[in-house]
């Protein structure tokens, strides 16, 4: 049944116009600023709670802005099960780092317009989430690039500046190849809408290799994927933390959200199937895991190194919904879910050494657990979840993928052990040295042992870690729970089963 | 009712009219002209809404002049597309005049005032007039009316280099009023008449015949000259350049956002309204030569611009890229094609007004012409400057802005076509957005993004209000309009079927 | 095999042509700003000779009805002369313009050069 409400319309609005108002209050009062954007993210939260009961008794909540728009499109949202999941992650992040950034940011310059911007970008995530057909998704897709643009140069520095610069551009220009998709589409189907499991029927021949190619240009691009990743390891690590951990957790899942909504309701399984393109796209996303985690053992600058961990992690997201089975789709959102926390917590803790030690280099991390033993604790669990040990919640995810390959079937399967074992390795390789070199060393630098008293990151940035860090371990332990109540349903639409 | 029924020649007096009286009026005071021309262009405004009411409703009207019934007498014709282009000449200009008032004050010498608004009315009653007018002498009359006295425009600010940017502007523009007048004898030769919906029956008769098929390409290449060079098709664009930068910029927004516009509706009106769409489609194929024309602008008219340091200069070549953009929608002749090369018309306008306005404001404020020294004017002129980044938003095409919607029909027309050019075609839309990319980011970035070199540049100082809001409206427009396209489209999209009613 | 008796019974258009050409190359090649300009203003003339001719009909008379006229009286077209009344009307306002700006630049330049202003400009 479909609800008409306008929900969904608040939950997007609030951050826009908070933002402006925030704007406006940061020139009298900081507190105010930063009280206004929690606030406005919180609003969205609830907003989106409310929602819960309606989706979960199987209906679909709609809100139509204008009918038939452009052409016949009509500019709209809908809320299904899946936008709701993401939906509710992301603004609950969003809150986290709201709090994480009113101590962080305060010794940076040009503070309100990155409130400005981290609420807009807010806002066009879910309003990227929340579009009833491609169209409206694209219009949010787009403005959350130029959004989060602004994020990415905030230092402006002539390397802030570089990195923007290969964001934005490849960005426009992916973009316009989806947009490219987008119009191939609507002129062969005249419909963009995006719940019904697959549009594209009656359309044959190679047009649809075309369609897949474009569509899923832009979508990759946005999530990070090899080959397509170039900007995110400089563009993650250059922004402030906050953003860097917004960019990493949320901008580069609203590319995994749009990439399986474009292939699960634009294509659908079915078509997919016909199409025998799983393979390939399995291989992509088993290069991206593959190079994604041998460059991060290259890295010695923590943030960067945390930027290609990301790379790698979409490309488990992108194996998962590419198996085009219920596990397999089932492991790509517990893995957005544990990826969305655990970067999370990663880059609030790479922010807390940068903004506590100056410290951004992994060699010089020696000793810092005892110095800082919140974010050290926070920055283990979250990197033993990345590597996917029990009971944490990179082990579940891990463990549906993998049950999804089996259903797949056996070359499938065995491929992706293979890919599995070897990117945990290599996980392990580049997390557990800067765990035991925290915790372990002494910090001898000079041969000196001086006492080490700890002097950990305010309150106010070791909460949203804490939370981060609680949630990983208790979600992991729920897992089996939280999987039945929330993701299978998810799944079983998103099928059509 | 009496007055409805005269609003088609309403339209373009009221223009012309007060073109005369500014003369007599300001000689008594000069302050006067401006709220003059205000009032006369906001009643032209609703005028061109009544008639767009009236043409909704109750179709094409026909309204013949003193009453000869064509096609011996003079006949307006206002379809849809007509008052479509009455309401965007009228509201540019509107903006215009009420931006010249400060702008006027401080940048022209007091004794231009009186000279500045009756051109600018003359203009415009052209333009009006070319709009709406059904016969093709007419519409040649109406084009020289506002060649003229925007020749004068752009040199009126008695600047050495803008006396140069008229001339040749003015050699240009002159060498297109004889193609047009050679190809409007052919026509004439042929058929014996002017009327165009008459020339379109006559000729008919003419389509099939040997010989007079070689006239018929001749005129048709005399007039694809003519008005290609007062649109501005690359490579004919060589004088709008300087014209563009040189004029004042209250006019540089009219010319760039609807006079070139003009020879665009000439073009349309020479293919779709005098030749039958199947005649310039299929038997000599016009329509695909001045797409390619016209993605060559594009891509040209872009790479000009990334090399431009002079801000004016540069919007200038933009506009050489978006007249490509319209002339691709409008060669392109299938639905979606021609709707969105209409369509494109105003949101172009809309956004390239604001575009110059908001440049002028700058040269006004700070006397800043080089993109390189922008930085730090976000701070000092907040309203301006973010007027400036939605308005550069919609020329790239990002949504929710107007220029993407009309990205989304050109695109949708290029595919339409289902051929390989059509590909090539899309292609070249989606790098010419990507390029227009490259330099308005590049103003974008200096204006927000990079430390002034001086302290004091910061400091907050605004543009003044009465030049401030038509910028802002402007720059709502292009908001608005991308929100609800469908205002605009109510009009395109009848005025696009009616000219491709053959195919 | 050519056609002479076409050829020489279009006497007219050749003028015209002829006009229209020597106007062209005028504004092409001549690098005087006042040449190019007489150049263009040849060129005007060459198409309003083309109206006329061909509004002329062999042995007409001038249209204007004297004494309730007759049927068996020729007259000649009169749009194409009306046409081009209005159109030596554009194209001497258009010379207007063009001589003050003319007068002005070289009052700016001190030189009518074409060549020498593209110098002076740095274009």
């Amino acid at each position: 049944m479909i609800i008409v409400s306008c929900l969904p319309v608040i939950a997007l609005l609030s951050p826009l116009i908070a933002g402006i108002i925030s704007y406006q209050a940061g020139k009298i009062s900081e507190t105010a600023r930063d009280l206004i954007t929690i606030a406005a993210a919180i609003v969205s939260f609830i907003v989106i709670v409310a929602m819960i009961p309606t989706i979960l008794n199987g209906n679909t909540i709609e809100y139509i802005f204008s009918y038939s728009a452009v052409s016949t499109l009509p500019m709209a949202f809908r809320v299904g099960p899946f936008p709701l999941f993401l939906g509710l992650v992301i603004s609950f992040a969003w809150i986290l780092s709201a709090v994480y950034s009113h101590r962080y940011m305060e010794h940076l310059h040009s503070r309100n317009r990155f409130y400005l911007f981290m609420s807009l970008t807010l806002s066009a995530v879910i309003g990227t989430l929340f579009a009833k057909n491609m169209l409206v998704l694209f219009i949010f897709f787009e403005i959350t690039l130029f959004t989060s643009y602004v994020l990415v140069i905030h230092e402006e520095t002539p390397e802030a500046m570089a990195a923007g610069k290969k964001y934005l551009f490849l960005g426009l220009a992916t973009g316009l190849v989806m947009f490219c998709g987008i119009l191939l589409v609507y002129l062969q189907v005249g419909t963009l809408d995006l719940g019904k499991r697959g549009i594209l029927d009656g359309v044959h021949g190679n047009i649809l290799y075309v369609m897949l190619f474009t569509l899923l240009v832009g979508a990759l691009f946005k999530a990070g994927m090899f080959p397509l990743h170039v900007w995110l390891p400089s563009a993650h690590p250059i922004a402030p933390s906050p953003a860097s951990a917004i960019l990493s957790a949320v901008v580069v899942k609203e590319g995994c959200y749009v990439m399986i909504r474009i292939l699960y309701d634009i294509f659908g399984v079915n078509l997919l199937k016909t199409m025998f393109v799983s393979n390939w796209l399995i291989l992509l996303g088993g290069l991206s895991i593959f190079f994604g985690s041998a460059m991060a053992i290259r890295q010695h600058d923590l943030k960067t190194m945390l930027a290609y961990s990301t790379v790698s992690k979409v490309g488990y997201i992108f194996l998962g919904a590419a198996l085009l089975t219920p596990t397999g789709l089932q492991g790509a959102m517990v893995h957005i879910f544990h990826h969305l926390m655990a970067k999370s917590a990663l880059f609030f803790c790479a922010g807390a050494l940068i903004y506590k030690a100056g410290i951004r280099d992994i060699d010089q991390m020696a000793g810092i657990g005892k110095k800082m033993p919140i974010t050290m604790m926070v920055f283990t669990i979250a990197a033993l979840s990345m590597i996917g040990v029990p009971p944490l919640v990179g082990f579940a995810s891990k463990w549906y993928i993998v049950v999804g390959a089996l259903e797949a079937g056996r070359p499938t399967a065995i491929g992706f052990g293979l890919v599995l074992i070897l990117s945990s390795l290599m996980n392990a390789i580049y997390f557990i040295p800067i765990i035991i070199n925290a915790f372990f060393t002494g910090a001898s630098e000079n041969g000196e042992h001086k006492e080490v008293i700890p002097d950990d990151v305010p309150l106010s940035m070791a909460v949203p870690m804490v939370i981060l860090a609680i949630g990983i371990i208790v979600f992991g332990v729920l897992s089996a729970t939280t999987s039945v109540v929330v993701i299978k349903p998810t799944v079983n639409a998103m099928m059509g089963l | 009712m009496v007055g409805t029924s005269h609003l088609p020649i309403l339209v373009v007096l009221l223009p012309l009219v007060t073109a005369y009286i500014t003369p007599l009026l300001g000689w008594i005071d000069k302050r006067i002209c401006n709220p003059l021309v205000v009032v006369s262009m906001t009643l032209a405004f609703l005028a061109s809404l009544l008639l767009a009411r009236s043409v909704l409703t109750g179709g094409v009207i026909s309204y013949h002049m003193g009453g000869f019934a064509p096609p011996f007498g003079i006949e307006l014709v206002v379809d849809y597309f007509g008052v479509y282009m009455c309401i965007i000449i009228s509201f540019i200009t509107l903006m215009a005049a009420i931006y010249s008032r400060e702008y006027v004050a401080k940048e022209l010498h007091e004794s231009k005032t009186v000279p500045y608004y009756t051109l600018l009315m003359l203009m415009t009653g052209g333009m009006m007039g070319a709009s709406v007018t059904g016969d093709l002498f007419n519409l040649f009359v109406f084009f020289e009316i506002l060649s003229i006295s925007s020749y004068a425009l752009v040199a009126i600010t008695g600047k050495k280099v803008a006396i140069m940017a008229s001339y040749k502007y003015l050699l240009l523009g002159a060498i297109a009023t004889s193609f047009t007048l050679v190809g409007i004898a052919y026509l004439y030769i042929l058929t014996g008449t002017l009327n165009m919906a008459d020339l379109s029956v006559r000729l008919q008769s003419v389509y099939g015949v040997g010989g007079s098929s070689w006239t018929l390409i001749a005129a048709l290449a005399f007039f694809m000259v003519g008005y290609c060079i007062k649109a501005a098709l690359f490579p004919l664009h060589t004088w709008l350049p300087d014209a563009h930068s040189m004029a004042p910029s209250s006019i540089s927004a009219v010319l760039s956002g609807i006079l070139i516009k003009v020879g665009a509706l000439a073009i349309i009106r020479v293919l779709f309204n005098i030749f039958q769409p199947e005649f310039v489609v299929e038997t000599i194929p016009i329509t695909s030569m001045i797409s390619w024309m016209a993605a060559a602008a594009i891509i040209a008219g872009s790479l000009f611009a990334i090399s431009q340091t002079d801000i004016k200069r540069m919007l200038a070549y933009s506009s050489v890229a978006h007249i490509g953009f319209i002339i691709l929608g409008i060669g392109l002749a299938t639905g979606y094609g021609t709707t969105g090369g209409i369509l494109h018309i105003f949101n172009h306008a809309m956004a390239k007004g604001c575009l110059f306005l908001c440049a002028g404001a700058i040269i006004y404020k700070t006397g800043i012409r080089n993109i390189d020294d922008l930085a730090g004017l976000g701070n000092k002129m907040p309203f301006t400057m973010a007027a400036f980044t939605i308005a550069s938003l919609s020329m790239i095409g990002i949504p929710p802005t107007a220029g993407f919607v009309s990205k989304f029909y050109l695109g949708l027309g290029a595919l339409e076509t289902g051929t390989w050019s059509g590909w090539v075609f899309i292609g070249t839309i989606l790098v010419g957005s990507l390029l227009t990319a490259v330099f308005y980011m590049k103003v974008i970035n200096n204006i927000y993004f990079k430390e002034p070199l001086l302290r004091e540049d910061v400091q907050r100082d605004e543009t003044p209000l009465g030049m401030l809001i038509p910028i802002l409206i402007l720059a709502g427009g292009c908001v608005i309009f991308g929100l609800f396209p469908r205002i605009p489209l109510s009009l395109a999209e009848p005025a696009a079927k009616l000219f491709l009613g053959g195919i | 095999m050519i056609n002479f008796e076409f050829l020489l019974g279009h006497y007219n258009y050749w003028a015209v042509i002829v006009l229209f050409l020597i106007g062209l190359y005028a504004m092409i090649v001549k690098k005087n700003l006042i040449k190019k300009f007489m150049g263009l203003n040849i060129m005007d003339t060459s198409i309003f000779l083309f109206y006329i001719s061909m509004g002329d009909v062999e042995g007409g008379v001038s249209p204007i009805i004297a004494h309730g006229g007759g049927s068996e009286v020729i007259y000649v077209n009169p749009l194409p002369s009306v046409l081009i009344l209005t159109a030596i009307v554009v194209a001497v306002s258009t010379t207007a313009l063009a001589l003050s700006l003319i007068i002005k630049i070289y009052e700016e330049y001190g030189t009518l050069d074409s060549e020498r202003l593209v110098e002076l400009m740095g274009w």
